[in-house]
């Protein structure tokens, strides 16, 4: 198998969502492939990295006293970056950039995301209601209605 | 004269017992008798077996307490309805789920609409009957009519038409599953405490999905999506109603299908979106509109798909060859 042909599995591995017949495939091809073992953990480490960065909603209050707090600091020069050289101040907002593109891309991701759980549990929650179910079997995982 | 006597008895008692139209017409009906009762639950994937005890009370009408039992027979799980509301409480996460409780009329069919597609797809037929906890009861054989393959078998208690076991078998003719009532009481009187349920001191408690119906002709005003259907469904199924899901702020169409036993369910979900099957163990598969994925979960099959910019799911316990023929035919 060519590493082209593995480039959608790679993402797919990282996500959680390859099959176990597709596992195998990679993880033999990943023995004798460095390029490809390099793209895995790029895969990883950029989402270990997004998973950080998306943290719980900010409460009202506290998001608006943070950006009044901000709204002050803007006004007042800040002596480190006024100190740093012109390549480190390009670096920091290189960084910044991506960091929010890739936020940006992944909050959108998210919220277009719909799971298959949820459908699950709609499709159990109407089977219950069929004659002849035994209501106790399906009650008797939560997993089955409470995804 | 004494052959004569035996051959007149066995037709007096095979008049006297019922048909098994009779009997699973009876086992349909609203229990009216109260009772207490331990079950033992059995699973059987195609890897391995698992049991599970759950003890369970019923009190006419629709008031019921189940309580999932640990080895020890300490309750892990409860869940308890007063016939309109039902909560599930988990010890181990201390939280508990309020919703509805499971009502056959958040569905168009009524019972004998039911009962007339039941009887459309399934044969009948008594079979041996030895008693199941210590109750004389009826044992009935439901074989699908497209394949004659058994797809339930259940034992009917003769005095009250209760359920006292059932046994679950799949398309393909394995047994996946049973139920069955290891011992059970009919008191008279049952605490009705028992059946209310106050969430305990510091339970996270969260809302449930709520059961409800549409008709076909109401979809796309709640769900402001173009309603696709199937063009064709596996023998015996017919269309039963639709519900509409909000999930993350979109809309996503439930079409049901049934054939008086199984249900086959299809989701219709909004352009643009992506389906998140999440740990599941799947795989590729391909589909005459283009690639699909394929999952396996104890409720069956999952197909997921894009069909001209929106995203569908199929979900049933039919084979996957026939999820294709209802998925390719959609319009």
């Amino acid at each position: 198998m060519e590493c082209r042909e593995l480039k959608e599995l790679l993402s797919a591995y990282a996500d959680g969502q390859a099959s176990s017949e597709e596992q195998v495939l990679l993880l033999a091809h990943l023995e004798g492939c460095p390029a490809c073992r390099r793209e895995l953990k790029l895969f990883q480490t950029m989402k270990t990295a997004l998973r950080r960065v998306c943290s719980p909603a900010v409460p009202a209050d506290l998001r608006a006293a943070l950006l009044a707090q901000a709204a002050r600091r803007r006004s007042k020069p800040t002596p480190w970056l006024k100190r740093a050289p012109v390549g480190v101040g390009f670096s920091l907002a290189f960084a910044a950039a991506v960091l929010a593109i890739g936020v940006e891309q992944f909050e959108s991701r998210q919220a277009d995301s719909i799971s298959v759980d949820a459908m699950l549990a709609a499709h159990n929650e109407y089977a219950l209601t069929m004659p002849l179910c035994p209501q106790e079997l399906v009650l008797s995982d939560l997993s089955m209605r409470l995804r | 004269m004494n052959g004569l006597f035996f051959l007149l008895a066995a037709a007096a008692l095979a008049a006297l017992e019922p048909q098994p139209l009779d009997v699973l017409r009876k086992s349909l009906e609203p229990s009216v008798a109260s009772y207490d009762g331990r079950m033992i639950l059995e699973t059987f994937p195609q890897t391995g077996a698992a049991a599970k005890q759950m003890r369970v009370r019923f009190l006419n009408p629709g008031h019921y307490r189940r309580e999932l039992l640990d080895a020890s027979g300490k309750p892990l799980q409860i869940i308890v309805s007063d016939g309109k509301s039902e909560w599930v409480y988990d010890k181990t996460q201390n939280k508990v789920w309020q919703g509805q409780a499971p009502d056959g009329d958040y569905k168009q069919f009524g019972w004998e609409q039911e009962y007339d597609l039941l009887t459309a797809n399934y044969d009948v037929r008594m079979a041996s009957s030895p008693p199941v906890a210590r109750r004389r009861a009826w044992a009935l054989e439901l074989l699908s009519r497209r394949d004659g393959k058994i797809q339930r078998r259940i034992w009917v208690d003769k005095k009250n038409g209760l359920i006292l076991q059932s046994r679950i078998f799949q398309s393909d003719g394995r047994l996946v599953s049973t139920a069955r009532f290891a011992s059970i009481q009919f008191p008279k009187k049952q605490d009705p405490a028992l059946f209310r349920f106050e969430p305990p001191e510091g339970a996270t408690v969260v809302k449930r999905l709520e059961p409800d119906y549409l008709a076909l002709d109401q979809a796309k005003s709640a769900s402001g999506l173009e309603p696709k259907l199937p063009l064709w469904l596996p023998s015996g199924y017919v269309f039963e109603s639709l519900n509409v899901l909000a999930q993350g702020g979109k809309k996503v169409i439930h079409y049901r299908f049934s054939d008086g036993i199984n249900v086959l369910s299809l989701f219709q979900c909004p352009a643009r979106t992506r389906l998140n099957f999440g740990a599941k163990a799947s795989r590729r598969f391909r589909l005459a509109s283009g690639p699909a994925t394929l999952a396996w979960t104890s409720e069956g099959h999952v197909l997921g798909w894009s069909s001209q910019g929106s995203k569908f799911v199929l979900i049933s316990p039919l084979d996957s060859s026939t999820l294709r023929h209802v998925a390719e035919s959609l319009p």
